[in-house]
């Protein structure tokens, strides 16, 4: 993978040259660019070398090199199995959510269930505006191919790698499970107002309030082992809204205290440098952005668009996804 | 790469027993998820082992993890 921020001047001529690319900025930027094989998503908030920044010029473009083939297919509300149908034999698939959307609601529902969804890595972001525009302006999708572009609806691009490249998605998360009580809601959903707290029924809300919790760090669940993150949106009177849902009857614990957000956040970042972040695809969350205060501040580790919720097969909140391509050595895992 | 037969109790084990130690995001989240409707619906377990026994045999990637069941 290249990672490059550049203007869309120079992302034209990539394209022009016929490169598989993705590609994330503003709206305009990404109206601005010329037909070609990439698909773009919408955000002004980027990590550079240079630092955090909101920018509405240039586009943070991935070439992904090795690809052999590539189809764009627009997911909708009611076809999620767009994200699964028509992949390609050895590749990855690379999806775009816009949010607040039906896709974007149904997709964090349903994905986790979807038939074959593990068989082959996905990963990809929901799209945004800057914070100042929410509510005038409507995250985004483009199709490359087409120049249409989507506010209600997502785009897949399904790579086709050669045979002996091999893609393998993963999660960088900042957090862990704290050693608080365990936290079981009755409803799958993106709000709660009740919940069990090591087995005694409690509102949620009033719990949080009383226990005065820090809703800038996620509750925490291990999938086999995945911390998986969701994120707070709001602590209402009698309700508390997620950024992602959180699945009935899976065991959550806030997550555990990191001192520091931002000098931790910017630790970790350092320590994705030294393993090689700069040359994988990967995108990180609006929340940590904003919680670890990253505008104008250089981490100098993860580079990439800073997203709205982040997908790595299912969706994912305050976590960094990457994924890596390598040579082959599925004889020798074998 | 040699997959165990769908009978074999390991893909059963996988679901209801110890929760095994798994490398691969993939297989972390289609383990975890299987596991779950498991505990919540147990007569399923015939399904969600074909499932798990499917998904081993269809990915070489995921090869690394089924010394692990």
């Amino acid at each position: 993978m290249l990672n490059q921020f550049i203007s869309t001047a120079q992302a034209g001529r990539l394209i022009e040259s016929g490169a598989v690319l993705f590609v994330a900025g503003s709206g305009q930027a990404l109206a601005s660019l010329p037909k070609g094989r990439w698909i773009g998503g919408s955000t002004p908030y980027f990590m550079t070398p240079d630092g955090g920044m909101v920018d509405h010029e240039h586009v943070f473009c991935t070439v992904v090199e090795g690809a052999q083939d590539m189809r764009i297919a627009v997911v909708r509300e009611d076809d999620l199995q767009a994200i699964v149908r028509d992949r390609l034999p050895s590749g990855f698939s690379y999806v775009l959510i816009p949010a607040f959307t039906g896709v974007h609601k149904r997709f964090a529902l349903e994905a986790p269930g979807l038939p074959k969804l593990y068989e082959q890595p996905l990963v990809g972001w929901v799209t945004g505006v800057e914070l100042t525009e929410l509510g005038k302006v409507r995250p985004s999708v483009v199709d490359g191919g087409t120049g249409q572009i989507h506010e209600d609806a997502g785009l897949v691009m399904h790579v086709g790698l050669s045979q002996n490249v091999f893609a393998e998605a993963d999660i960088v998360n900042l957090f862990t499970q704290g050693s608080g009580p365990d936290i079981v809601f009755p409803e799958t959903g993106f709000s709660a107002s009740q919940c069990e707290v090591d087995g005694k029924r409690v509102d949620f809300a009033s719990w949080l309030r009383e226990q005065e919790v820090d809703t800038s760090l996620p509750l925490v669940s291990s999938y086999a082992g995945a911390m998986i993150n969701v994120s707070f949106q709001a602590l209402l009177p009698d309700q508390v809204e997620f950024y992602a849902p959180v699945v009935a009857g899976r065991v959550y614990r806030l997550a555990a205290p990191v001192g520091d957000y931002a000098e931790a956040y910017g630790s970790y970042c350092t320590g994705l440098h030294a393993q090689g972040a700069g040359k994988a695809l990967s995108f990180n969350c609006i929340l940590n952005y904003q919680y670890a205060a990253l505008q104008g501040r250089t981490t100098g580790g993860f580079i990439g668009p800073v997203t709205f919720g982040e997908i790595a097969y299912i969706l994912l909140n305050q976590t960094l996804v990457r994924l890596d391509l390598s040579s082959a050595q599925l004889g020798a895992a074998a | 790469m040699s997959i165990p037969a769908i009978s074999d109790p390991k893909w059963r084990s996988a679901l209801t027993g110890a929760e095994p130690k798994v490398n691969s995001l993939a297989t972390k989240l289609l383990l975890s998820r299987l596991r779950e409707e498991v505990r919540h619906n147990p007569s399923g377990i015939g399904r969600a082992a074909a499932e798990l026994h499917e998904f081993f045999a269809n990915n070489a990637f995921a090869a690394r993890d089924l010394v692990n069941l």
